[in-house]
């Protein structure tokens, strides 16, 4: 899969083949398999044919459509969509006004040539790790439909890895690309807090809020980063002071995941463990911060029509909005120091490395892990290992795990702010030594 | 801690204060989901409290 997107692009600019053509694969292959994963909400099949349509015209013209010349994409049901009800995931939100305008984001890839084919599923609000949607359903997993695909940008995820799109776009405030990367067995990209343009994207909690995309391969993932406004610079692999974090993310993670770094140690030719302190403490105090600003951004729809939301996220966003401010402080202020802990870490290290979901996809009859001993809810749980890394802006890949045949682990690669050339370097070199890599069903 | 809560002897605000100071009307049907809901946040927010900031007792604010 190296390298798709641009293989795509490149026939298609070169006139090789026909970014309709590609469209209708695209819309036959969600018409084909959707069905078994539902991670689409809407099918957008006029518009793309249009779109594609007209990206023909352009290459028989003479012209050049961009990088993502035809590539098919889709987007979490966030991103605005000129002409459509932005939905968050909330069946209130089915008859919204329509977005006037595309989300930045949105009209940068299709300014790059790529075609919009549909919106994907996600937790209403974004305000989970499942995917489990009470008006649009429970998006499944590809590699094994009992189980979750991850949230809360999961239909994106499972869109990706079903072969349906070879390029969605989701949402991560604590994990929402992370752990559905994870569990889906793709690349994802949480990227530098702040670098990414969030303009026409429903929002959660701005202080932790990103946008990236999810892929099969790392060159298809820095691709679409670059195109959404990441640097066009590079870094190499062999240079790098590569750390593996340990302690809290030692912890609760399977013994699978644990001997996959072991591996990539042993390939880097052995790495020094590290350890951020409090860890525990961040995931704490990301969770108020959390509750307190998505609880402050619905209330006023909360006073109106709170049993208009689905239950799994009406009651955590009513819990968040009576927290008291004093509690959202405590978390501000622990933040700043913990900002300072990774900030250290990071003047020796040029990329850390932790597990990112701690186990494999949860079944959708049983949806909970274990956690210290304890079996704890998947929702609000599975972002144990993600969570403190959002918590404080870190750019993170996820890289999944070679493992052909199992069903999908995935790590993290973090880096400090502005780090992702170095994460991508790494991810290329950690693909190409066959140790992580997408092996999608099917 | 400067600043610390003292649990020991203010009960916690009852959730229908909570809900009044936040000026929403509880539907029943939310008030356990709710009730567990702060109670992680309780748990959260303790456990945040039990670590005390280092330079923070050395600069009171």
């Amino acid at each position: 899969m190296s390298g798709a997107l641009a293989a795509i692009a490149a026939d298609v600019r070169g006139g090789r083949r026909s970014a309709l053509a590609l469209a209708e694969e695209a819309i036959a292959r969600i018409r084909t398999r959707d069905g078994a994963v539902n991670a689409v909400t809407r099918l957008l099949a006029d518009d793309a044919r249009a779109a594609a349509a007209a990206i023909d015209a352009r290459v028989a013209a003479g012209e050049d459509p961009g990088p993502l010349a035809g590539v098919p994409f889709g987007v979490k049901d966030l991103f605005d969509v000129a002409g459509l009800p932005t939905t968050a995931g909330a069946g209130m939100r089915r008859e919204a006004a329509p977005a006037a305008a595309d989300a930045v984001a949105v009209a940068r890839l299709k300014a790059a040539g790529a075609v919009l084919v549909a919106t994907c599923n996600m937790d209403e609000y974004a305000y989970g790790f499942a995917t489990v949607n009470a008006a649009f359903g429970t998006t499944r997993n590809p590699h094994d439909p009992e189980r979750l695909a991850g949230g809360s940008s999961g239909g994106s995820a499972a869109a990706v890895a079903a072969g349906m799109l070879p390029l969605t776009l989701g949402s991560d405030t604590n994990g929402s690309i992370r752990i559905p990367a994870a569990l889906c067995g793709l690349y994802g990209l949480k990227p530098t807090h702040g670098s990414l343009p969030m303009a026409g994207v429903f929002p959660f909690v701005d202080s932790f809020d990103d946008i990236g995309p999810f892929a099969a391969s790392a060159a298809d993932l820095k691709l679409a980063w670059q195109v959404l406004g990441g640097s066009s610079g590079g870094a190499a692999a062999g240079g790098l002071k590569v750390a593996r974090l340990g302690g809290w993310f030692a912890r609760n993670a399977d013994a699978e995941l644990i001997a996959g770094i072991d591996a990539i140690a042993a390939h880097l030719g052995g790495i020094e463990t590290v350890a951020l302190p409090e860890v525990g403490r961040a995931r704490s105090a990301a969770f108020l911060m959390t509750a307190a600003e998505g609880g402050a951004l619905h209330l006023p729809e909360l006073r109106a029509r709170a049993m208009e939301y689905d239950p799994a996220t009406r009651d955590r966003l009513i819990a968040g909005a009576m927290l008291p401010a004093s509690a959202y402080f405590a978390a501000e202020r622990f933040r700043g120091w913990f900002r300072a802990q990774a900030a250290a870490l990071f003047a020796r290290c040029d990329v850390l490395i932790a597990p990112a979901a701690g186990t494999v996809a949860p079944r959708i009859d049983d949806p909970a892990i274990m956690v210290d001993g304890q079996r704890v809810p998947a929702r609000a749980n599975l972002g144990i290992f993600t969570q403190p890394l959002s918590f404080i802006g870190l750019p993170v890949v996820t890289v999944p795990l070679k493992r052909p045949g199992m069903l999908p682990l995935g790590l993290q690669l973090v880096g400090p702010p502005g780090g992702e050339p170095a994460l991508f370097a790494l991810a290329e070199a950690l693909e190409a030594a066959g140790l992580t890599g997408t092996d999608l069903p099917g | 801690m400067p600043g610390q809560r003292d649990n020991s002897e203010t009960p916690p605000p009852t959730l229908e204060a909570l809900a009044a100071l936040a000026a929403i009307e509880l539907p029943g049907a939310c008030e356990q989901g709710v009730r567990d809901n702060l109670a992680l946040l309780a748990s959260h927010w303790r456990n945040l409290e039990g670590f005390a900031i280092p330079g923070d007792a050395e600069h009171p604010e």
